[in-house]
């Protein structure tokens, strides 16, 4: 130790001490290269193990996802292309798909079901890590995190009703919370455009969030110990440590949290149906309400599946965005 | 730069004490190493020095400063973790960066010292990959280089080598000793590994069960280990151990066991006669204390019979059956002994040990 000749010259700082001294070679094994007397390739490749054996094994997986998803499929776009109605299917030149250009309904679901999934998301986001983190670790997180999930457990349909209720401008506990407050006039929060929406989302947050919290907690529970504590060594604060080591470890499950909720805004609308109908006027009338309506009350099936399809194409864009950035957080192995 | 030292430490996980009453001075610009089989307390005791836990009873001192209440990011300490800890979704410049980051450091100052240090560790070419795209060793010069980018107070190094293959190991010891020596700033390493604290450490602290059995330089822990726990536990081969008797014979202390009666030398006569007198110890030797023959030899020696005979290259170790126990005895590649066959082992006595048979205390 005392060999000053080895020892850096501390005036002159770690950049001096690089010239000082340096570490030779270290290789990643110190291992030599061994002659090879092998030829290049095998003189002969056995053949492989039969294709046919595997197709069989996935034969009645097949048939029953033909009859149950293949064919509805395909005869949502046949529909889509025909003036559909009892006993007449009649070809119309994409009429469907034109006709919506101009539907004002159409357009306007689609701008409420932005507004819908992105308050939806945005919340469940937000009060489900904050969840996630309160409950992570804590004494009485399994208990708590049962208590959480019975939401989850409901029925949408059922957690529609109850919120009816609760909304209800009679007797509903939140009506007259809100009223108490002075925050509400003097309709119910689902008869007024201003606030229905609000309602519903909140439905969707209350039964959902859970969902976020649970996801998240699972994602908190693979958040490498070390590299908090490496962190922590390094001289982060416990906020600077969450920021930089267990977000970007937690991106991938909340992306998944994320792709997940967003297709489920696109798809459930139980609550919604026995909450307002897409009412009061069209105030709640995201798309999927829309499509269900011309579809099964107008009875319009051609026009319905055309939306349907759009709503699915989108769908399905978004979808592999959300995977690409997924893929592109995930590391690539060497 | 900073002189450690512990006073009268513990760590209690509720009713089980990981660390009992430790006590070290680790001088400063030392290489400590904290030696023992894993549950002993030494990953316990770093992690109190770095901050991650708390320190239960006693204080750490960094020069004469308690450090018990701060936080790792005020005690100014650089630690290399065992699987390394790198941030898998920051590149190799960007972790080493990170210390200097969290510190406040303008970017100009972070890229000089960060390239310098990758410089150092041979890692330049390697600054804009992800940790997932490098092998064992360089992650692991990656985790030291973070380390080294600034100048704390002092190192931590945890098993920082235990994954990498054994010649990389080999190699790794000499490189990580000669980068502590250079840099000059304390180092407290802990390992189960006794062959690297023998190589590494100016001083090896031995612990067992979270207490501390033995400090002193690797000198002192291998050629007068203070117990018979460490004296098994340093080495390579073990030590061996033979229960043994004490008799006099002509005047003279002679240790007598089925097979063999040797008489111990001037000094070591004398401890005996002065201790507490027993009439039965343990006696320790070395494989290399003992040198094997097939021939009777003249003067006092043991008598067994080869169990297996193992060829490492450069020697050779023969495994010897005794009436009670297997000894290892290490000899020359020359040794022409077979399976089965009687052999002659004699004893340099001023190598070998006696411990207490009841607490394993060294009498020599």
């Amino acid at each position: 130790m005392s060999n000053s000749s080895t020892t850096i010259d501390r005036q002159k700082g770690f950049a001096g001490g690089a010239e000082l001294f340096r570490v030779r070679q270290i290789p990643d094994s110190v291992e030599s290269k061994p002659v090879s007397h092998v030829a290049a390739d095998p003189p002969s490749v056995n053949p492989a193990a039969s294709k046919a054996y595997y197709f069989w094994l996935m034969m009645p997986a097949i048939i029953v996802l033909a009859f149950i998803s293949i064919y509805p499929f395909f005869w949502m776009i046949y529909m889509s292309l025909h003036d559909v109605d009892i006993g007449k299917v009649e070809w119309n030149n994409f009429e469907n798909f034109t006709k919506l250009a101009s539907d004002t309904r159409f357009l306007m679901g689609w701008w409420l079901l932005i507004q819908y999934s992105v308050m939806c998301l945005t919340l469940q986001l937000i009060i489900g890590v904050f969840l996630a983190v309160a409950l992570n670790g804590s004494r009485w997180e399994k208990v708590l995190v049962t208590t959480l999930l019975m939401p989850m457990m409901v029925a949408p349909l059922v957690a529609g009703m109850v919120w009816y209720f609760l909304y209800n401008g009679t007797f509903g506990w939140y009506h007259w919370l809100f009223q108490s407050l002075g925050i509400l006039g003097a309709k119910s929060i689902l008869a007024s455009a201003d606030t229905a929406m609000l309602g519903l989302v909140l439905v969707d947050v209350w039964q959902w969030t859970p969902l976020i919290t649970l996801i998240t907690l699972a994602g908190l529970k693979r958040v490498p110990q070390d590299q908090l504590e490496a962190n922590m060594v390094d001289g982060a604060s416990p906020l600077r440590n969450f920021v930089s080591v267990t977000l970007p470890n937690l991106y991938p499950v909340l992306l998944i949290a994320i792709m997940l909720r967003f297709m489920d805004n696109f798809r459930f609308i139980d609550s919604i149906l026995v909450l307002t109908g897409g009412g009061p006027g069209n105030a709640t009338k995201i798309l999927p309400v829309y499509l269900f309506e011309v579809s099964f009350k107008f009875f319009k099936l051609g026009r319905g599946a055309a939306i349907a399809l759009i709503l699915l194409i989108v769908t399905i864009i978004l979808g592999m965005l959300l995977v690409r950035i997924f893929d592109r957080q995930q590391p690539k192995k060497a | 730069m900073a002189k450690v030292s512990f006073r009268n430490v513990w760590k209690k996980y509720g009713n089980v004490s990981a660390v009992k009453e430790l006590n070290i001075e680790c001088p400063d610009g030392s290489f400590l190493s904290i030696l023992g089989p894993s549950g002993c307390g030494k990953s316990s005791t770093m992690r109190m020095v770095a901050g991650l836990e708390h320190i239960t009873s006693g204080e750490i001192l960094f020069d004469e400063n308690p450090i018990n209440t701060l936080p790792p990011k005020d005690r100014d300490v650089a630690m290399v973790f065992e699987n390394y800890a790198l941030y898998p979704h920051k590149s190799v410049f960007e972790n080493m960066a990170n210390p200097l980051k969290l510190r406040g450091q303008d970017a100009s100052v972070i890229k000089e010292r960060v390239t310098s240090a990758a410089r150092l560790l041979e890692i330049s070419h390697l600054l804009e990959r992800r940790p997932q795209e490098l092998s064992g060793g360089q992650k692991q010069r990656v985790a030291i280089g973070r380390a080294i980018v600034r100048e704390p107070n002092l190192f931590l190094f945890d098993e920082p080598i235990a994954h990498l293959d054994a010649k990389l190991r080999a190699h790794m010891r000499g490189e990580i000793k000669h980068l502590q020596r250079t840099l000059g700033t304390t180092m407290i390493y802990v390992t189960h590994d006794q062959l690297e604290a023998m190589s590494m450490a100016d001083t090896i602290a031995v612990m067992h069960d979270g207490e501390l059995q033995q400090l002193g330089s690797p000198r002192e822990v291998y050629n007068k280990p203070v117990n018979a726990w460490v004296a098994g536990f340093v080495g390579e081969p073990a030590m061996n151990f033979m229960d043994a008797k004490i008799e006099d014979r002509a005047g003279r202390t002679h240790f007598v066991h089925p097979n063999f009666a040797i008489a111990v030398n001037d000094e070591q006569q004398r401890i005996i006669a002065s201790g507490a007198r027993q009439d039965a110890l343990r006696v320790g030797v070395r494989p290399d204390a003992l040198s094997i023959s097939m021939t009777k030899p003249p003067v006092d020696h043991i008598t067994g019979k080869i169990f297996v005979t193992e060829l490492l290259g450069g020697d050779m170790i023969i495994d010897v059956d005794l009436d009670d126990c297997r000894v290892r005895v290490k000899t020359s590649t020359e040794f022409e002994g077979v399976e089965g066959q009687t052999c002659y082992m004699t004893v340099n006595t001023n190598k070998w040990h006696a411990f207490s048979k009841e607490n394993g205390k060294a009498f020599f």
